[in-house]
């Protein structure tokens, strides 16, 4: 049980640094451009 | 301790080598060669002695008196300076982005922009708080490198270790010096620097100027081969690894396959031999992969590179322990499959499309190359009442110089004896040679056609106009900016998409998968992010720009790399040079009007006659004429020509006179009928040319550029895509509104100089407009490379097509439609094999997410990886080969 609730808050924790580190920083420069191409 | 006056070294009074006496002070010296230069020039040494001895320790006093002489200005603003470096390795405008945001993070700079078109990044930046070696620093810090060039120079006289010393800070001082060694053993000073920041004259002259002679040093143009020698490096270790890349692969994919190709030998299909195989392609030759997605990763960015990295690393890593414990997916009831040849394949599919882009970016800087070769190697120049023939880099200003008929001027200058007329229409467009007398300026490499004549330099390296066309077009080439591939911007929204479903795959089989409960999350986690990668990734841009240039190609049309087809689609504004582009470039006789009853036939007869014997473009014009006119023509007897103002020739027993009004009134011509001719002639940019036979006005020419057949049309097409057309020229407001009205253009931007081209273009581009430029000269070339899309002319010069992006072989216009019209459509197919690159995959997500498994008890088999795989690839080869068959608007 223990086991689970640690490997899901993990995922949790993971799965927003994923985003919030390459989708939701000013730094990234993709989002900018993207509406030119699409 | 006395201190050495010449190159600052202690010196014991009693040992020292020798002793000068001046103005009552005795000066002591490490050799004799110091003292020897001493005692030629003794003031120009206390100066600096005294000043050294007030001012302590020169190094900090000097730092602190330029501080003080600029301390005014920086307190208005910081005084920027600029650097141009050439960065080595880098293959996608991710890694360009990323090299850009290492610069741009650096404090004290304040721009920082990177091309990768030219592999060079131009940084501006406050030189009080960096040095080039901190942009070095920081350049190797995202994972590339700055290629600088390095030269062992020869120097006489170094004596002692404070010589050293002395050269190696005077060096060091320069802004593209990034290195300077010299060594006192051999009397070489190693140097690196950068070639595009310093030149090796200018190193010359430091070296010179701290007072020791230079004896020898390698020639400029062998540097400029050396970095081209470096690219071309770059270029082939890229291509060799392809090459094993592609043998290990095409093993793999045979071993892998045993039930396609069943005469294999046993032991390629071994898991063991497989993974042998497959890990030099994985990190040897995809290392790249791994290298571009850190430099993405640390600048929050996923690219190409991540997914490439992340995909195939999936694969890899899964097929190796699959290998090692295939007990542990058996326990699962999973088949141990292994993906070797996905992760192989991938890598080298990718790795030739970047291929095919590195050999057609090869190519952009043989425009400077071009350029430098223009200028001739040497200068007949008068020195001590001598004819001497030296370098042209040796040419000072002031130096006379003579130069002969079919001779290349060697610098800018002014006319001071002779006369001439100058062919300039390499660096002004202009076709007519144009006359030079006394005072009159010369530009440098442009040709002398007729007479011989001297002239004084006064503008010689950097200064002269070539060189500042070198340097707008090198400028213009590293101000455009990078285009981030479609391919990169989604992935930088599929990467952590990808990642995040893996993650949540792997929590819920862990959470409510049946046992065992870590296999299955382990299995299902690697399973989505092997299915995720997309395997026609790699096919879906390099075959869409392939069979589009291709098709570019059999139009005329072609294109140097994807990037330019990436950018010419989104065009707005398209902006056309006039003289050779819109218009013929040749001057013709466009309309005859016939005085005193002479008739057209006889006066074109006698004229192109006596103009048989001319080389004037004008006099070839009217021999044109007759030639399509089908007039059998006479041998001229006396030709003579006024320069400037006509011909006169006997024809047939006829005295025929050519030239202009001042010409005729001077023979006593009348020409009182013509007055109205002459000025409805001006008014539609014609040159009026007047025929005389026998003292009697016969005839008025009407010479003109006229436009190109296909002008009008081309323009026309432009206008329905909905571009904005503009023409471009050197002319008058007046006669430039003639030829644009005539062509069907609106807006004109007239009577710019060559040099501004390049700033009209930027002032466009200010305005939002996505620019393109046509034109076919040399002075067009930085336009050209400043445009978002340089489209030249294949009659132009070669220049002019090295600087472009687009060259028409075919010189018709309508190529520009072709063009843009190609790139719409490519752009579009491009658009179309992403999206079945992805959607295959994408689909086969949620498969490997175990989606299936509570229902079928089917988990992600090989056979739907497989499957994915070849649909993807087969639907984006056989898209991009329909643009084989498209019809161009034409």
């Amino acid at each position: 049980m223990l086991a689970k609730l640690i490997v899901t808050s993990l995922g949790i924790l993971l799965v927003f640094l994923v985003n919030w580190y390459f989708l939701f920083s000013k730094r990234n420069t993709g989002k900018k451009n993207i509406h030119s191409f699409l | 301790m006395a201190k050495d006056v010449i190159c600052g070294m202690d010196v014991k009074e009693n040992e020292a080598a020798g002793i000068s006496v001046y103005k009552g002070k005795k000066y002591y010296f490490c050799s004799t060669a110091c003292k020897q230069k001493f005692d030629q020039a003794p003031e120009a040494y206390i100066k600096s002695d005294e000043g050294d001895q007030d001012e302590g320790d020169d190094e900090g006093e000097l730092l602190a008196r330029k501080q003080d002489d600029s301390k005014e200005q920086k307190q208005l603003e910081p005084i920027l300076a600029r650097i141009d470096l050439p960065i080595l390795g880098m293959r996608c405008a991710a890694c360009a982005s990323t090299v850009e945001k290492g610069l741009s993070g650096l404090e004290g700079v304040d721009k920082a922009n990177v091309n990768l078109a030219t592999n060079q990044a131009t940084v501006l930046y406050n030189p009080q708080f960096l040095n080039p070696d901190d942009f070095i620093a920081s350049v190797k810090k995202s994972g590339y490198d700055v290629g600088t060039s390095s030269v062992e120079i020869p120097i006489q006289g170094i004596q002692c270790a404070s010589c050293v010393q002395s050269i190696e800070k005077s060096l060091l001082q320069q802004k593209g010096v990034v290195k300077a060694a010299v060594n006192l053993a051999t009397g070489k000073a190693k140097v690196d620097y950068i070639s595009n920041e310093i030149s090796l004259s200018e190193i010359r002259k430091v070296i010179e100027d701290t007072g020791y002679r230079v004896l020898e040093i390698p020639l400029e143009d062998d540097m400029e081969d050396a970095t081209s020698a470096a690219r071309e490096r770059e270029y082939r270790n890229l291509r060799n690894k392809f090459l094993i890349g592609l043998a290990l692969a095409v093993l793999i994919f045979l071993g892998s396959m045993p039930h396609l190709f069943p005469w294999i030998p046993g032991f390629l299909q071994n898991y063991y031999v497989l993974w042998v195989l497959a890990t030099p392609v994985q990190f040897w030759i995809g290392g790249q992969f791994y290298k571009g997605a850190w430099g993405a990763f640390r600048h929050r960015n996923a690219d190409m590179n991540t997914l490439i990295a992340v995909g195939t690393s999936a694969a890899y890593l899964y097929s190796v322990v699959a290998t090692l414990f295939p007990s542990f997916f058996e326990s699962g009831g999973v088949l141990p499959q292994v993906y070797f040849d996905t992760s192989a394949m991938i890598i080298i599919l990718i790795l030739f499309g970047r291929l095919l882009e590195a050999r057609a970016k090869g190519r952009t800087s043989d425009s400077i190359k071009k350029l430098i070769g223009l200028q001739p190697k040497t200068a007949r120049v008068f020195r001590n009442d001598q004819e001497l023939d030296i370098p042209v880099k040796d040419v000072v200003v002031g130096d006379v110089i003579l130069v002969r008929p079919g001779e290349k001027i060697p610098v800018d200058g002014t006319v001071l004896k002779g006369e001439s007329s100058v062919d300039e229409s390499m660096i002004s467009g202009e076709s007519l040679p144009v006359k030079k007398r006394k005072d009159d300026p010369v530009i440098g490499a442009t040709l002398n056609k007729t007479g011989s004549f001297r002239f004084r330099a006064t503008k010689v390296g950097k200064d002269t106009v070539l060189a500042q066309i070198v340097q707008l077009v090198r400028d213009a080439q590293g101000s455009k900016a990078p285009i981030q591939r479609l391919a990169d911007v989604i992935a930088g929204y599929f990467v952590p998409i990808v990642l995040s479903i893996a993650i949540i795959t792997f929590v819920v089989w862990f959470d409510f998968g049946p046992k065992p409960a870590l296999t299955f999350a382990l299995l299902n986690f690697v399973a989505v992010m092997i299915i995720a990668c997309p395997c026609a990734l790699g096919l879906a841009t390099p075959t869409a720009v392939m069979v589009g240039t291709g098709r570019g190609a059999e139009s005329g049309v072609l294109i140097k790399g994807g990037e330019s087809l990436e950018t010419a689609h989104r065009l707005d504004t398209v902006v056309f040079d006039k003289t050779g582009t819109l218009t013929k470039g040749q001057p013709e006789v466009v309309a005859i009007t016939a005085f005193n009853s002479f008739s057209e036939q006889e006066i074109v007869q006698r004229a192109a006659s006596a103009e048989r014997a001319s080389e004037h473009p004008l006099g070839e014009s009217i021999v044109a004429k007759a030639k399509e006119m089908d007039i059998p023509l006479f041998q001229p007897e006396g030709f003579k020509a006024v320069e400037g103002r006509g011909i006169e020739a006997s024809v047939d027993g006829t005295d025929v006179l050519i030239g202009n009004d001042d010409f005729m009134q001077e023979r006593g011509v009348s020409v009182a009928d013509a007055r109205e001719q002459v000025a409805r002639f001006a008014s539609q940019a014609q040159t009026p040319v007047f025929v005389a036979l026998d003292k009697t006005l016969a005839g008025l020419l009407a010479i003109a550029d006229p436009l190109k057949d296909e002008s009008i049309h081309a323009v026309e097409k432009l206008k329905k895509m909905g571009l904005e057309v503009i023409m471009l020229t050197g002319d008058n407001q007046k006669t430039a509104e003639a030829v644009a009205g005539k062509a069907g253009i609106t807006r004109v931007i007239s009577e710019v100089l060559p040099k501004d081209k390049v700033e009209v273009i930027k002032r466009l581009q200010d305005e939002k407009k996505r620019v393109g430029m046509v034109g076919d000269g040399i002075n067009d070339s930085p336009a050209l490379a400043q445009a978002d899309v340089g489209i030249a002319l294949g009659s132009g010069t070669d220049v002019a097509m090295e600087a472009s992006d687009i060259t028409l072989i075919k010189d018709d216009l309508n190529g520009v439609v072709a063009a843009i019209d190609l790139s719409k459509k490519t752009i579009k197919v491009i658009k179309q094999n992403l999206f079945w690159a992805f959607v295959y995959n994408t689909a086969g997500i949620p498969i490997a997410a175990g989606i299936l498994y509570p229902f079928f008890g089917i988990l992600l088999s090989p056979i739907i990886a497989s499957a994915a795989m070849a649909f993807s690839s087969v639907s984006v080869v056989s898209n991009s080969l329909r643009l084989k068959r498209i019809k161009l608007g034409l």
